[in-house]
């Protein structure tokens, strides 16, 4: 593999990898939090209105 | 299975809904336990009070094979909750959670041993007038501690399915599925004479509540017992504030009876006692005198003055040995398996970029972090024996009095003591104090418990401290244990600071159980371990991974021309640039632009410095062999020639990890704890300042004493 095809790979994988960790940091969870690293969930309590 | 001819049966639930089952029931008496061992799921147990802080949804399935949803609550004694986990529990119970369908059926778990207190809670729940389901749980405990509960007896008296069961051995399991599994479950015939003089107030409360909060009427009744008992609307309503009518009234009775100078409320909580006293007297059988229990011989010792003291002081010493001694082989083999395989990648490809960010990128970032797996997993078995065990509550109440100097009490001991896992767990269990200040005052302090993350920067810097075989290893586990403990006072300090100015208040007192000793379940504490374990090597193999990538990239990029030294190479590129910047306000505590640059990687998370140390210092080496990080740190040079890793630099940037906010997912749970950004930029500003500030003392100070 050439030097050039080298370094063209390797962008590719360092932009691939900078997507990932961009969209890993924006997404929208469902539940905020260490982003399951940690083994916890909480998700904000939203109340319920009174019903009869 | 036939029910008692004794109870009668509710009407069936709507055949085609699936059945939801709330868990609830009194702290540490099994719950999760019991869900586990229902559902099969793995959530976290330990043998303390305030293990889950939040609700857990799960599936079990009937003795038909039909899925019913069990919901895991955290433990109260009361529906009138005083913080924010008994919150979750009287909030999910009452209906009023957006997230969470209303339960239909309650799961009431007691523990045998206590039966009379836990009583309390059930009668509560009784009152909501919805099916419940009695577990009487260690069982086994009970009949040690010369108990004879009559699960049959108890039966009859609430009216209720009971069922004795021991969930940690999965006894009564069978028994408890066949009853989940009715479609007719009975309402409790719910015996319990309100005083006559209070039954009015009950009376127009619940109108009222039905009138104008649109409550349920069942719903209703339970909700102005419990404002009539604990005359806190707060507590009760919680942020669903009530009506103007309906809190007026309650404030009419109040002072009604304020005005007599009768506590009508302690009267309610009596009678309720009573009939729960009178239930136990007929239920509980006690077989003779009970003399000390072998728990309480043990806590003769593990909580005296003195020597409680000192077996805390083994435990710690014993947790660092066994992480410096026990993890060396595995370590030294993970390190040579991964010079190898860098090795063999650098002899397979030709030179070129590809190659350098595979070897130089991704092996040294993610090598230089999973050597600390053995390690990691030791810390993490301690933690788990000690939860299993019971001795965390033993480690708070220890606390507890050197907790109240700084105005805080043992119960926040306990999320910081989680804390030394790791500070989002523990910042969670803060949910479990009641008063707000002291819950903040908690939040703000426990990320200086040093976790599980500083681990590898600190075995780094000890490595690259005292080298090689010379210094002995209690020195090594010494180090360890000062910085342990200067992160623990560190807090304490803080914690004094803030509840004496920002954050002003008078210190609790602590009311903690302390639950009875247990063997540890080796197969809890493992399957504890293994997933703390394979979280580490999941991050290592994702956003370490993908941090070392971009960070190879930042330190190979812009190219320099050919025949450029790797050092200025790397003093060139996009990492080199940015850490040059930092450079001025890092260089008085004895930092170059190199540790520069694992300042601002580790922001991510602590042990990324690990990871960009091994990617800075693989990408200034020309060998093709791959030198061990230490070695690399050791060869590091100043411009002038000096060494950049002396003992001194080592120890100011170990206190440095010990203060500094590096945790970009801390920060982010304490956003969302305390509702808004002030707080946790305030705290990221006073942790890292005081990092700064303690990094340049110890630095210059050590160099005016010749170090």
């Amino acid at each position: 593999m050439s030097p050039a095809v080298q370094s063209l790979a390797a962008l590719i994988l360092v932009g691939l990898a900078a997507c990932w960790l961009v969209l890993r940091a924006f997404a929208k969870k469902k539940s905020p939090h260490c982003g399951g690293d940690c083994g916890c969930t909480a998700p904000d309590p939203k109340l319920r209105p009174p019903a009869r | 299975m036939a029910l008692p001819t004794h109870i009668s049966s509710a009407p069936a639930a709507s055949p085609s809904r699936q059945p939801v089952y709330a868990l609830v029931g009194n702290p540490n008496c099994g719950k999760s336990t019991l869900f586990n061992a229902l559902t099969g799921l793995k959530q976290k147990v330990g043998n303390y009070p305030g293990v889950t802080v939040e609700k857990k949804v799960g599936t079990a399935y009937s003795q038909h094979g039909q899925p019913i949803t069990v919901i895991d609550l955290p433990g109260t004694y009361s529906l009138a909750a005083r913080s924010p986990d008994e919150a979750v529990t009287r909030d999910v119970l009452l209906g009023r959670r957006a997230d969470t369908a209303p339960p239909d059926r309650i799961l009431c778990i007691v523990d045998a041993t206590n039966l009379e207190r836990n009583l309390y809670l059930v009668h509560q729940v009784l009152d909501l007038g919805r099916p419940v389901i009695l577990v009487l749980n260690m069982m086994d405990l009970a009949a040690r501690a010369g108990l004879n509960v009559r699960a049959a007896r108890l039966e009859k008296e609430l009216g209720i399915p009971v069922i004795a069961c021991e969930a940690v051995h999965g006894r009564g399991l069978i028994e408890l599925k066949l009853a989940m599994s009715r479609p007719d479950l009975p309402l409790a015939r719910h015996a319990w004479d309100i005083p006559a003089a209070i039954a009015p107030a009950v009376g127009e409360l619940q109108a009222s509540l039905i009138a104008h909060d649109r409550k349920a009427p069942l719903l209703a009744r339970a909700e102005a017992l419990l404002l009539l008992t604990d005359q806190d609307s707060v507590r009760v309503a919680g942020s669903s504030p009530l009506s103007s009518r309906t809190a007026e009234l309650l404030r009419t009775w109040q002072e009604r009876w304020s005005a007599a100078g009768t506590d009508w409320a302690g009267t309610l909580v009596s009678s309720r006692y009573d009939a729960i006293g009178q239930i136990a007297a007929e239920v509980i059988l006690r077989g003779g005198t009970v003399g000390p229990s072998a728990s309480d011989k043990i806590d003769s010792v593990a909580t005296h003055p003195f020597w409680g003291w000192a077996v805390l002081g083994t435990v710690m010493t014993l947790l660092f040995l066994s992480i410096f001694t026990l993890a060396e082989v595995p370590m030294n083999w993970i390190d040579t398996h991964v010079a190898s395989l860098a090795d063999a990648v650098k002899a397979a490809m030709p030179p070129g970029d590809l190659r350098d960010l595979v070897t130089d990128g991704a092996i040294a970032g993610v090598g230089g972090v999973i050597i600390f797996l053995p390690q990691i997993l030791i810390l993490f078995f301690f933690i788990g024996l000690l939860e299993s065990t019971g001795y965390m509550a033993r480690a708070a109440f220890i606390m507890d009095r050197l907790m109240s100097r700084v105005g805080l009490n043992g119960k926040s001991f306990i999320p910081m003591l989680s804390s030394y896992a790791c500070a989002i767990p523990g910042i969670m269990a803060t949910r479990t104090i009641e008063d707000p200040k002291d819950r903040l005052v908690t939040i703000l302090v426990a990320p200086l418990m040093s976790c599980s993350a500083r681990l590898p920067v600190y075995l780094l810097m000890i490595a690259a401290l005292v080298p090689g075989d010379r210094v002995p290893l209690p020195t090594k586990v010494g180090i360890m244990i000062l910085m342990y403990a200067l992160g623990t006072f560190g807090a304490f300090f803080f914690a004094w600071l803030f509840k004496r100015t920002l954050l002003k208040g008078a210190p609790p007192l602590m009311i903690m159980e302390l639950p009875p000793y247990r063997l540890p379940r080796l197969k809890d504490v493992a399957q504890h371990m293994v997933e703390r374990g394979w979280l580490f090597v999941r991050r290592a193999g994702t956003v370490i991974l993908g941090i070392s990538i971009i960070l190879w990239f930042l330190s190979a990029y812009p190219k320099a021309p050919e025949g450029t030294p790797p050092t200025q190479q790397l003093a060139q590129s996009f990492a080199g640039q940015a850490g040059h910047a930092l450079e001025p306000f890092i260089k008085p505590i004895g930092f170059d632009w190199q540790i520069g640059i694992g300042l601002i990687t580790s922001f991510a998370a602590r042990e990324v410095f690990v990871s960009t140390m091994s990617v800075v210092f693989n990408v200034e080496t020309t060998d093709d062999d791959t030198t061990p990080l230490r070695q690399a740190l050791l060869a590091a040079k100043w411009p002038d020639g000096r060494a950049l890793f002396t003992p001194l630099v080592c120890f100011t940037l170990m206190i440095f990890y010990v203060f500094a906010m590096q945790c970009v997912s801390t920060i982010a749970v304490v956003k969302r704890e305390t509702n808004g950004w002030k707080w946790p930029i305030f705290q990221t500003c006073y942790m890292t300042g005081t990092a700064w500030i303690l990094s340049f003392i110890v630095y210059q100070g050590g160099r005016a004493l010749g170090f």
